[in-house]
């Protein structure tokens, strides 16, 4: 052993006023923000959000909460990769550029440090997110005739997006490298559209329920029925679980200084046992998170409405509907009335209607109101896409969902209502899903109403003479004799077209007319 | 005393960079001067409080580093330059050298004035708002010196401070070192033997992980009076006092 001494003694050790630890986070906070990578990426995000999310929103009807739909369908997914790879180039930061001895000498704990870092390429992430979400907000604000902008999605997607630049940072700061950050984006991207397979794929278990580009609620919500809040509330608490537990882990890490296993030990002590005791604390509370989330998530049904609703938080909120004053049109003898956030297509769903109206009116169950209700107040047939509504009491109940989902056409709006009518008051309704057993399970299918053939003949007649297409059935191809019945029936004037209908209609629903009995 | 080890071992595997070396120091220059691989550089860090020692003790600025208080406590009165500075390209020079006095607790109503101190005092005012991507080696060298200062360290640890200076810079900063060591302990790793010489009021002589000889500047140009090897002085002392050592096995030498 050797010993050296150089002269004089040290100073009495002096107590340095200390600053206040928030300040000096802010100020740190401020650096980072002001140098944080990703707003490099910020021209080229507008671009993609200009092209992708914000021109897909446009193109939908103006429906809050079918707009609000593109926020985690679009936006977010989009967002991922950059927010993915960008904070985990910033993880890496230190071990890339070796100033982990450095910043090892400083008296603020590396938690402070990274915390910082991070927080300064969340603070872009997260605003380059609202900013899309403000401008689609914005833009649909202007055109909406009912309602208000839907939060959930915003939320989640924020939390979401927090969640991943966690998750990416510690990641970059755990495995430094200069490939970290691209693998790791990739790698977010990959997990993000395997969930959102999942969720399209309806394949069961949690996945589908937590995936936020996967959990679109049925156009119903937020018009007819309130949106359930289960699922954004298990997605932010399995978000906020895995966030923490991250940043738990980042306060664990032994890459913030020192090589080997006694280097690991020494740097997970560097921060002292309560910030040990902080950063395990965080841990355990994300840990715990997560795992309430997904047991939450575990026990998600699938709503009557669509989508998913978690029992033990959505109980009761699913089955209650939203207030509103429909707004009504009259034309001739009849009225049509829409959901107020629709009132755009009242115009065009009345004159859509109106030629049929007028051409069945005075019919004996002819309807004289049509009504929009929601999907869930009609048959399964229906809800499944076969045909718009039902007449129940003289009232024609349709919904707009399957003729406006998303790109609205005059035309097929047109022939889709006036063949519905039509069938609905000269065959009945459009037919029914049925549960058969097979080998393999049972099997649900649609099994269509077609009539007979006399009443086919006569719906085709008075298809042809508004003009329209015969009924889409399964199969189109009408029976041997039926196309020529038509024909001859659309051929009468429609004086004697109605009188005959209204002297023969019940016999011709009841089945007892033939094909050779139709004019 | 600032600097206390007793007994320090640090051991990298089986082999062992630093082998139970003591030392005091306080106020004052200290030129740690050895060959490659003698173990300056892991004492440094060790003194830094980012290594820890595999055996011994050691106590700074009358603290414990063992002890997280305590350790918080000597890193706010501690300034550091490594032998490789790492730096972030996108800052400017008084940012990163802010960044630094923030992470050592500087008070806030005192960091602009320690920054400027800190710019002033390695010549760098007229580059202060340069982004450090485009600063030369040397400056380089000059911003990790003001970052080490920026707090007004009562412990300066330098590994290679000069290397990259001009020889102006360089006399320039021998004078800051002498000014810092009136008041604190200022440790110098250096193979410039004539850094030593012109700045440092003790030094140390390390190989193969021990001390092997400790004394004045003077001391070491004595122990080198007829010795052939060696154009400087003070060269011919280091080269006199590591033959001597490694003739007799490494044992300790007294001034």
């Amino acid at each position: 052993m050797s010993t050296a001494l150089v002269s004089e003694s040290a100073p009495a050790p002096t107590a340095a006023p200390r600053p206040r630890p928030w300040l000096l986070a802010a100020r740190i906070l401020r650096m980072e923000i002001r140098h944080s990578a990703f707003v490099w990426c910020l021209p080229l995000l507008v671009v993609l959000f200009i092209f992708d999310p914000y021109r897909t929103a446009t193109s939908y009807p103006a429906l809050w909460p079918l707009r609000s739909t593109v926020v985690l369908n679009k936006f977010w997914p989009d967002m991922v990769i950059f927010s993915a790879g960008f904070a985990a180039w910033a993880g890496t930061r230190e071990g890339r550029r070796n100033t982990s001895d450095l910043l090892g000498t400083t008296a603020r704990p590396a938690w402070t440090r990274q915390l910082c870092s991070l927080a300064g390429t969340t603070f872009w992430v997260v605003g380059a997110f609202l900013a899309g979400v403000v401008a689609i907000y914005v833009q649909t604000s202007q055109q909406v005739t009912w309602g208000t902008p839907p939060m959930s999605p915003v939320i989640v997607g924020a939390v979401g997006l927090i969640m991943v630049c966690a998750v990416a940072f510690t990641l970059g700061a755990l495995f430094p490298g200069r490939f970290t950050a691209p693998i790791v984006a990739v790698a977010l991207m990959l997990v993000t559209l395997a969930a959102f397979r999942q969720a399209v794929g309806s394949t069961g278990g949690p996945i589908p329920v937590l995936s936020p580009d996967g959990s679109v609620p049925d156009n119903d919500y937020g018009l007819f029925h309130h949106t359930t809040i289960g699922v954004p509330i298990v997605q932010v608490m399995v978000f906020g679980g895995i966030t923490l537990a991250a940043i738990g882990l980042l306060g664990l890490s032994p890459r913030t200084g020192g090589t080997g296993w006694r280097g690991a030990l020494s740097a997970i002590a560097a921060g002292g046992a309560r910030l040990r005791t902080a950063a395990l604390a965080l841990c355990a509370v994300g840990v715990a998170l997560l795992a309430v989330g997904l047991g939450l998530a575990g026990t998600a049904t699938g709503s009557p409405a669509g989508g998913y609703e978690i029992p033990s938080i959505d109980s009761g909120i699913i089955s209650k509907s939203i207030p509103y004053t429909p707004v009504c049109s009259s034309a001739g003898s009849f009225q049509v009335c829409l959901h107020p956030a629709l009132r755009s297509y009242l115009t065009q769903v009345t004159s859509a209607m109106s030629p049929a109206f007028t051409e069945l009116a005075g019919l004996p169950g002819a309807p004289v109101r049509a009504s929009e209700v929601a999907q869930t107040a009609l048959p399964r047939a229906v809800l499944a896409g076969n045909g718009d509504g039902l007449i129940t009491n003289g009232v024609y109940e349709f919904t707009l969902n399957n003729s406006v989902a998303l790109q609205p056409d005059p035309s097929l709006l047109q022939d889709s209502f006036q063949q519905d009518i039509v069938h609905a008051v000269i065959v009945g309704s459009v037919g029914e899903i049925i549960t058969s057993s097979q080998a393999g399970g049972a099997a649900t299918g649609f099994q269509p109403n077609t009539g007979t053939l006399a009443q086919q003949a006569v719906e085709g007649g008075l298809l042809e003479a508004l003009g329209l297409q015969p009924y889409q059935y399964p199969n189109p191809t009408p029976p041997s004799g039926v196309a020529a019945a038509a024909a001859k029936f659309a051929a009468l004037p429609a004086a004697t077209q109605h009188a005959w209908l209204i002297a023969n209609l019940a016999a011709l629903k009841a089945g007892t007319i033939t094909l050779a009995q139709v004019p | 005393m600032n600097i206390e080890l007793t007994g320090v071992t640090r051991s990298f595997g089986s082999n062992k960079a630093v082998d139970g070396v003591s030392l005091e120091a306080g106020p004052g220059v200290l030129g740690l001067l050895g060959p490659n691989g003698a173990g300056k550089t892991s004492l440094l860090r060790m003194l830094a409080t980012v290594l820890p020692p595999s055996s011994g003790q050691i106590r700074l600025l009358e603290r414990d580093p063992g002890r997280t208080a305590d350790r918080r406590d000597i890193r706010r009165r501690l300034g550091y330059l490594p032998q490789n500075l790492g730096y972030y390209p996108a800052f400017t020079v008084v940012e990163f050298i802010e960044y630094f006095a923030l992470l050592k607790e500087v008070p806030s109503a005192r960091v602009p004035r320690a920054v400027a101190a800190a710019v002033e005092g390695v010549d760098l005012g007229a580059k202060a708002k340069s982004r450090l991507r485009t600063l030369s080696g040397g400056m380089l060298r000059r911003v990790g010196i003001a970052q080490a200062i920026v707090n007004d360290p009562d412990l300066l640890l330098l590994d290679e401070p000069t290397a990259g200076l001009d020889p102006e810079q360089r006399v320039g900063f021998r004078a800051l070192l002498r000014s810092l060591g009136e008041t604190a302990t200022v440790v110098v790793s250096t193979h410039l033997v004539e850094d030593v010489g012109a700045a440092c009021s003790e030094v140390t002589l390390m190989d193969d992980g021990h001390i092997v000889f400790r004394g004045t500047p003077a001391d070491l140009v004595t122990r080198g009076e007829g010795h052939a090897i060696g154009d400087a002085p003070l060269e011919r002392g280091y080269s006199a006092v590591l033959q001597a050592a490694r003739a007799a096995g490494q044992g300790a030498v007294a001034a």
